[in-house]
């Protein structure tokens, strides 16, 4: 007997699969940024003195990890990373800022918090200011910035000060953060492109193609038509180098997948080649540095 | 006939019973930071209105917990809505479950209230005040738990 609603068959199996698809989409988690809580150094300071011997500034960033720990979301081990720094490379660096840059850098860290705690003492009674700073560790940019002052007493108990300061602090800061977030979850977020050329290389961005085009401005078309929403920013153009200081990919794919760097590397190599253009890659968390052969 | 004439008479005193008893609750951002708290609690003062002192107490923490929810308190430790940027349409997205929540629930997340003296003058100025510290931290986790809003990360 032949079925007389085939049509209704395919009806219902569309609809199955298209809930299946919706089902894994929901159920496919975004991966989640990886966060360090570090203490605030100036050029020729060291981070890993600065936590030893500032206790205040232990204590800031323990209280500031712990604020993460009540939104159950975990941060990445400073003291861990310095360990595992100390053994790679800490004789070979002289530069501070080189180290504190290496550290971010090892720890796979996507974003930074920087604790800065200054003690103030008055005829009036003592306080402490303590004044928190998110960064992308990418893209420098700065994603979330508090301040605050603890109330002056009679005191030399500033662990007591840093305490209540930052407990005043912390709902504000991580809201702002979490704006952040949800900016990045609707706008997508943010890599840096380094693109330049081996010393052998027979290209360089002006080089010109027979359409016209130079090299830089098909670059620059890529870029328009794969970033989330045709958000990019091109810090400098010169003969031997593109900087893309800010680039928005999505986080997720079209079909639902974590959106991959290295498939998006992948793709920007791969239309490099179709105009018969070698390149090599270095991919750092967000940060992403190409080298044209 | 007769019996027409009674279900008629029964129907419109239950009618006008209604109209009378129809209140109209006034949602107003008079809500401030009465002082800076720790992490997860905020301290507030709240206005409400109400013919009643029952009624205005209520509607004080109703628009409390309406001016968190939507606006924010500036200078607390909720200083931006907690429902997020697109807190209005967060809101009408989920109107059903923050109705509920402001009609029948907010009192559960309240750790402690004091309520002023209450005085009726008009009916478009307040008639209590009351001072109340929340627990914001279970009231986030509550809205998490029920996918109102996202917790923290992407």
């Amino acid at each position: 007997m032949k079925n007389k609603f085939p049509f209704l068959w395919v009806l219902l199996g569309v609809i199955l699969i298209n809930a299946n698809i919706s089902a894994q989409d929901d159920a496919t988690a975004k991966i989640q940024p990886k966060i360090m809580v570090i203490p605030y150094t100036s050029a020729d300071q060291s981070i890993a003195t600065e936590l030893d011997k500032n206790d205040l500034a232990r204590l800031a960033i323990s209280n500031v990890k712990e604020a993460f720990d009540k939104r159950n979301f975990p941060t990445v081990d400073l003291s861990a990373k310095l360990r595992q720094l100390r053994n790679d490379k800490v004789m070979e660096l002289e530069n501070q800022t080189s180290i504190k840059q290496d550290l971010i850098e090892i720890s796979g860290a996507d974003m930074y918090i920087e604790t800065e705690t200054t003690i103030n003492r008055s005829s009036g009674g003592n306080s402490v200011t303590v004044i928190l700073s998110a960064y992308d560790a990418y893209t420098g940019v700065s994603l979330a910035n508090k301040s605050g002052v603890s109330p002056r007493f009679y005191t030399e108990s500033f662990e007591k000060l840093v305490d209540k300061a930052v407990s005043e602090m912390t709902d504000d800061f991580m809201n702002t953060l979490q704006m952040r977030f949800d900016d990045i979850n609707a706008n997508g977020r943010m890599l840096a492109i380094n693109i330049t050329f081996s010393e052998d290389s027979e290209y360089d961005m002006d080089f010109e193609f027979d359409d016209m085009d130079m090299l830089s401005d098909k670059i620059e078309n890529w870029l328009e038509k794969n970033s989330y929403g045709s958000y990019y920013h091109i810090q400098g153009v010169t003969a031997t180098k593109m900087i893309v200081d800010e680039m928005r990919v999505p986080l997720k794919t079209e079909d639902g997948r974590n959106f991959r760097i290295s498939k998006f590397v992948q793709s920007f190599r791969k239309y490099l080649r179709k105009m018969d253009i070698e390149s090599s890659r270095d991919l750092q968390g967000g940060r992403i540095f190409i080298t044209i052969q | 006939m007769k019996l027409n004439k009674v279900f008629f008479i029964a129907f419109s005193i239950l009618i006008a019973m209604g109209l009378t008893n129809c209140k109209s609750s006034k949602f107003t951002g008079q809500t401030v930071l009465l002082e800076k708290s720790e992490a997860g609690q905020l301290h507030l003062k709240a206005s409400g209105y109400g013919s009643t002192k029952g009624e205005s107490v209520k509607n004080a923490i109703q628009n409390a917990f309406r001016n968190v929810l939507l606006h924010g308190i500036p200078g607390s430790n909720q200083s931006t809505p907690l429902l997020g940027q697109n807190s209005e349409k967060t809101y009408k997205s989920n109107k059903k479950f923050l109705d509920n929540l402001l009609e029948n629930n907010v009192e559960s997340f309240v750790l402690e209230q004091k309520n002023s003296s209450y005085k009726f003058f008009a009916i478009n100025d307040p008639s209590s005040e009351v001072e109340l510290t929340i627990n914001l931290a279970s009231l986030r986790a509550h809205l998490e738990q029920n996918k109102i809003i996202r917790g923290f990360g992407f």
